[in-house]
């Protein structure tokens, strides 16, 4: 048989599986936009209302969140914050500071334990659009491994619901967990003590596709992983070409 | 004077009026990727909730279907990733080892007709793309499922046009070889990730 009557059979095999199942436009369409907010989905009235619920208390907390935060101080670096609405927002930011290690229910494990993993509360606000200064927040984390804060390890970190947990084996391999101001959802790690130090930030998928946008500045020698698992965002900002601290976790499910 | 003018975006309308005329392409891109079609609708809509918010940021007179495709590569590599990470393969690949190794029949007669066993056939081949970069079944797929021309695929992708016809080549000779009667080299299964990728 010749290498073209073989093409064409592939090709028909290709077709026979991978043609884009019928309606496809209209399909993906309708399921997009029930999440988008566009007029369409808006008919959706219990949605829309439990939305707006929710923008109200998300509002809210955020609001409070933001009166509690110290005043930025003259001289700091200028936010970094960017939106993509039609009002522009900046939310304030503050320098660099000593990682909160504040006491936090949403997770269990040790006291240290910080990251609202449960709650998102910005996403509800759509149109803001929160760009984290990577670098900084990756110089400030290596920053605090290197003074040796704490490293809370040893113990079972999940998230809330219990289905992303930190590897027993790998907590002797991270310290942490760390806050940063620059990315306020976020929980960060660093490790691995020995190495160059990569930093793990988790935060939840839903803050990510609503109100995140990562990227690393042009020329960065850094270099950006992600791993998507059962609604937590795992990002990792490392030196390294390839990522090392995303394995450290996993996800209940896969046990 | 004029002051500066704000870039023009696109309205929440437009924009899916333009995934709408995209999707197909965008579909074949992910199943592409993923090598399989399964979760490709998935990650179309995923990349779209990813896309839309940061619509501002497509410029128009731009092709839109290659903007979208940067965040339906990047969604659909998560995936893979993820699965390789889970170790939820579609196939065992020892499973597709002992296949090729074991020298089966090829399915297609004399005058290249396929015999009763197509659907053997199909999804032989269907694991042997596994064995193909994300990037060149992307390209093998837009090619024989959608008939793009190679210069459209090179936009949608963003690649060279020679390196799309490239890829789709040596997708074929590698097909040739993995699903011949005689035993050849054995497909690679299991996806090379891009692992830094970001939209």
């Amino acid at each position: 048989m010749s290498e073209k009557g073989f093409d064409t059979e592939v090709d028909a095999a290709l077709r026979r599986r991978f043609t884009p199942p019928a309606r496809l436009e209209e399909r993906a369409f309708d399921r997009a936009l029930a999440q988008l907010g566009t007029p369409r989905a808006r008919r959706a009235l219990p949605w829309r209302m439990a939305g707006a619920l929710l923008a109200l208390a998300a509002g809210l907390a955020l609001l409070a969140r933001l009166l509690a935060t110290p005043r930025e101080e003259p001289g700091s670096p200028p936010p970094s914050v960017v939106s993509s609405g039609d009002a522009p927002r900046i939310i304030e930011t503050r320098p660099p500071a000593a990682p909160a290690l504040a006491e936090d229910p949403t997770w269990h494990g040790p006291a240290c334990a910080v990251g609202p993993l449960e709650d998102a509360p910005a996403v509800a606000e759509t149109t803001r659009v929160v760009r984290p200064d990577l670098e900084k927040i990756y110089a400030q984390a290596v920053g605090w491994s290197q003074t040796g804060v704490q490293a809370c390890t040893g113990e079972s970190w999940c998230t809330s619901e219990g289905t992303v947990c930190l590897k027993s084996e790998a907590a002797a391999l991270l310290a942490g967990p760390f806050s940063s101001e620059d990315w306020p959802t976020g929980t960060l790690w660093t490790g691995p003590p020995q190495e160059d130090t990569a930093v793990l930030v988790a935060d939840l998928d839903a803050t990510h596709r609503c109100c995140l946008d990562l990227a690393l500045p042009e020329g960065s020698t850094l270099h950006l992983f992600m791993w998507r698992v059962d609604g937590v965002m795992l990002t990792e900002i490392t030196p390294h070409g390839e990522p090392r601290l995303l394995d450290c976790f996993e996800s209940t499910r896969a046990r | 004077m004029s002051g500066p003018r704000a870039t023009p975006s696109l309205s929440g309308e437009e924009f899916a009026e333009r995934y709408r005329s995209a999707s197909r392409t965008l579909w074949t891109i992910a199943a592409g990727i993923l090598g399989s079609p399964s979760e490709a609708e998935d990650v179309l809509q995923e990349a779209c909730l990813m896309a839309f918010p940061k619509r501002a940021e497509f410029r128009l007179g731009t092709n839109f279907t290659a903007w979208l495709g940067r965040f339906v590569r990047f969604v659909a590599l998560n995936h893979l990733r993820k699965r390789v990470r889970r170790g939820t393969h579609a196939e065992d690949p020892g499973r597709i080892e002992e296949e090729f190794v074991g020298g089966a029949v090829l399915p297609v007669d004399e005058r290249g007709s396929l015999h009763a066993d197509q659907q053997d056939f199909d999804d032989r081949l269907v694991r042997a793309l596994a064995g193909l970069a994300p990037v060149a079944c992307s390209c093998l797929l837009l090619r024989a499922v959608l008939e793009l021309e190679y210069r459209e695929i090179a936009e949608v992708l963003e690649i060279p046009e020679g390196t799309a016809m490239s890829h789709v080549h040596r997708s074929r000779a590698a097909l040739r070889i993995w699903l011949a009667p005689e035993p050849g080299p054995e497909p690679r299964p299991g996806r090379m990730l891009e692992t830094e990728e970001r939209t």
